[in-house]
C-alpha cells in the first residue's frame, strides 16, 4: 500500500484509512477527547500521503508507525501551554471508547482482550505508571508527582512495566500484528 | 548525553510511550537516528506501546473519509517530471553508446537473443532503424522504406555482421546523434505531427518515446547477451515512458476488445512510476472495473516484450480478464 500511496494513488490511502481509521481516531479519542481526534486523524492520513518516505518498514509495520505517529501529534497538542487547560476537562467530555467495528474482526477483539489482561496483570504500581504515561498522557515527571514517587523510580516502573507487556504480548504475537504494508 | 545502561534502558521506555519532556526527548532521537543499537531497542519498544493501542478503536467520524480523501486529491505527491521526448532519447543514445563503448571484441560475436543476430547484428538492425526514422521525419531523403521493422535493412545487416571492424558502433551513433541535433535545431515536423511508423501511427514525440524505448530495450539485450547487469533510466525517463505507454491501452484495447474498458486503474509503482486511470467513466471509482499494480521497470519489460503476462508479478483487483487484455496488448509496439 505504501508504493502504491507513493504513485499518487489515493484509493490505496482509502484502504489504508479503512484498516486503521479506528486505530488513529481511538489513539486520538483517548489523548485528546473527541473534540480534537478528527482533526489529528486528518493530519496522521495526510501526513501518509504527503510523506510515505517517512514510513520504514524496518522499524515496524504500518500499524505501529501509524500509532506512534498520531501519539506523538497528540503528545504534542497534549503539552502545548493553550491545550493544558483544556486538558483537565478532558474526561468530563471525552465519550467511551465504542466498540470495534465489524471489520474490525474477531482478532480485534481477541487482541484487546489480551492487551487488557497484559495490564491487569502488571503490579499496581507499574500498571498505574503505564496508564498515566499510556492513557493520560503524561510526561514521566508528571507521572512521578502524580503517584508521589522519584522521577527515578517512575522511569524504573515504566521500563518494567513495558518489558513485561512486551513479554505478554510477544507471546500471543500481538507486537507488529496486523502489520501488512 | 552521557548514560549507563540502566539509565538509557529508563529513557528508551519512557521515550517509547511520549512520556519525555521536550529536551530529552530530542536527545534520545539523536540517539536513535545515529546508533542502530539503540534504534533496534527503541523500535522494539514503540512496537509493544503500539500492540497497547490495539484496546484504542473508535470509529472515525463519517465523512472524515471522504474531507481526507479530497484534501489528498488537492496535494499531489511530487512525481518525477517526465522528459522531454528528445532529453529521453538523447539519454537513451548515451547509454548505449556508453554499452558499446565498452564491449570486448568477443562481445559483438554473442548471440543477442531473442533474434537472429549477434550483438552486431543486432546493433546493426538498430543503426537501419535510425536511418529509416530519419527517412520518416524527413531528416534523411534514402533511408529505408518497406519491409517489416526486423526484415528491413536485411541486405546492410548482413554486411555488418561480416565486417570485424569497430566503425559499427560510431556509425550507429553519429546517425542517431544525428536526428536529436536536428529535430533539436528545428528541422523535420513538429513535435504534435502525425508520422506512419511502420503500421502505426504516432505524434513525432510519441515516436521519440517509442524510439527510445525500443533502444533501453536493445541495450538490455545487449547486456544479457553479454553477462551484464541490466540497467534501469532515470525516474523521469522511466514516466516518460511509461506513462506513454499506458496511454496507448485504451487504443490498443479498442483494437482487441471495443468497450471492453471503462474504469480502470493502472498502478505503476517505483521511482517514476505514476497512478492512472483509463476508460471512459474512469473518474467514477465506486464502480472501478480493475486496478492494475505492478511495479513500473517490470511493467516497462512487459511492454517491451521482454516479460510475458504470467511472468509478470502484480496484483489486481477487480476484472481480471480484463487485467490480462491489458497486459496482452501492452506489448503491441514491441519488436
Amino acid at each position: 500500500m505504501i508504493a502504491r500511496i507513493r504513485v499518487g494513488d489515493d484509493e490505496a490511502l482509502a484502504a489504508v484509512y479503512t484498516r486503521y481509521g479506528s486505530l488513529v481516531h481511538g489513539v486520538a479519542t483517548q489523548l485528546l477527547g473527541p473534540g480534537d481526534a478528527p482533526d489529528v486523524t486528518q493530519e496522521v492520513f495526510l501526513s501518509l500521503w504527503e510523506r510515505p518516505e517517512s514510513f520504514d518498514p524496518g522499524r515496524g509495520g504500518l500499524r505501529t508507525y501509524l500509532a506512534v505517529r498520531t501519539r506523538g501529534r497528540c503528545l504534542d497538542r497534549l503539552r502545548s501551554a493553550t491545550r493544558r487547560a483544556q486538558r483537565e476537562t478532558r474526561v468530563a467530555e471525552s465519550t467511551p471508547m465504542t466498540a470495534p467495528k465489524v471489520d474490525d474482526t474477531a482478532v480485534g477483539l481477541v487482541a484487546a482482550h489480551h492487551v487488557r489482561e497484559a495490564l491487569s496483570r502488571l503490579p499496581d504500581e507499574q500498571r498505574r505508571a503505564v496508564q498515566l504515561a499510556y492513557l493520560d498522557g503524561m510526561t514521566y515527571q508528571q507521572v512521578a508527582i502524580a503517584m508521589g514517587a522519584p522521577e527515578g523510580t517512575t522511569k524504573s516502573r515504566l521500563r518494567l512495566g513495558l518489558a513485561r507487556l512486551g513479554r505478554e504480548l510477544s507471546s500471543w504475537n500481538l507486537v507488529n500484528a496486523g502489520d501488512p504494508t | 548525553m552521557n548514560l549507563n545502561p540502566s539509565e538509557l534502558d529508563d529513557l528508551l521506555a519512557a521515550w517509547a510511550f511520549g512520556a519525555l519532556d521536550p529536551v530529552e526527548r530530542a536527545a534520545i532521537d539523536r540517539l536513535v537516528a545515529s546508533d542502530p543499537s539503540v534504534a533496534d531497542k527503541a523500535h522494539e519498544l514503540q512496537r509493544t506501546v503500539a500492540a497497547l493501542d490495539t484496546d484504542l478503536l473508535a470509529p472515525p467520524p463519517t465523512g472524515l473519509a471522504g474531507r481526507i480523501l479530497a484534501e489528498a486529491n488537492a496535494r499531489p505527491p511530487v512525481l518525477a517530471q517526465p522528459s522531454l521526448p528528445l532529453d529521453l532519447l538523447a539519454h537513451q543514445i548515451d547509454a548505449l553508446g556508453e554499452l558499446l563503448d565498452h564491449l570486448e571484441p568477443a562481445d559483438w560475436n554473442r548471440p543477442a537473443h531473442p533474434y537472429a543476430w549477434n550483438v552486431r547484428g543486432l546493433v546493426a538492425h538498430l543503426l537501419v532503424i535510425e536511418q529509416y526514422t530519419a527517412g520518416v521525419l524527413g531528416l534523411e531523403a534514402d533511408g529505408p522504406v518497406g519491409d517489416g521493422h526486423l526484415q528491413m535493412g536485411a541486405e546492410q545487416i548482413a554486411t555488418w555482421v561480416d565486417d570485424p571492424s569497430p566503425s559499427l558502433a560510431d556509425a550507429w551513433r553519429d546517425r542517431a546523434e544525428h536526428t536529436v541535433e536536428a529535430l533539436r535545431s528545428g528541422q523535420g515536423p513538429a513535435p504534435d505531427t502525425e508520422v506512419g511508423f511502420h503500421e502505426w501511427s504516432f505524434s513525432v514525440d510519441g515516436l521519440l518515446i517509442v524510439r527510445a524505448f525500443e533502444m533501453w530495450t536493445h541495450a538490455d539485450d545487449i547486456r544479457r547477451a553479454t553477462d551484464r547487469p541490466l540497467w534501469t533510466p532515470l525516474p523521469s525517463d522511466l514516466r516518460a515512458m511509461s506513462a506513454f505507454s499506458v496511454s496507448t491501452l485504451p487504443f490498443l484495447m479498442a483494437g482487441v476488445a471495443p468497450d471492453a474498458l471503462h474504469n480502470a486503474r493502472v498502478v505503476l509503482t517505483g521511482e517514476g512510476g505514476g497512478t492512472f486511470n483509463l476508460g471512459d467513466r474512469a473518474t467514477d471509482a465506486p464502480s472501478r472495473q480493475l486496478t492494475l499494480v505492478t511495479d513500473v521497470v517490470d511493467y516497462c519489460h512487459r511492454v517491451a516484450g521482454r516479460v510475458e503476462p504470467e511472468d509478470l508479478d502484480f496484483t489486481a483487483e477487480g476484472d481480471l480478464d480484463l487485467a490480462r487484455q491489458l497486459l496482452d496488448v501492452a506489448s503491441a509496439f514491441a519488436v
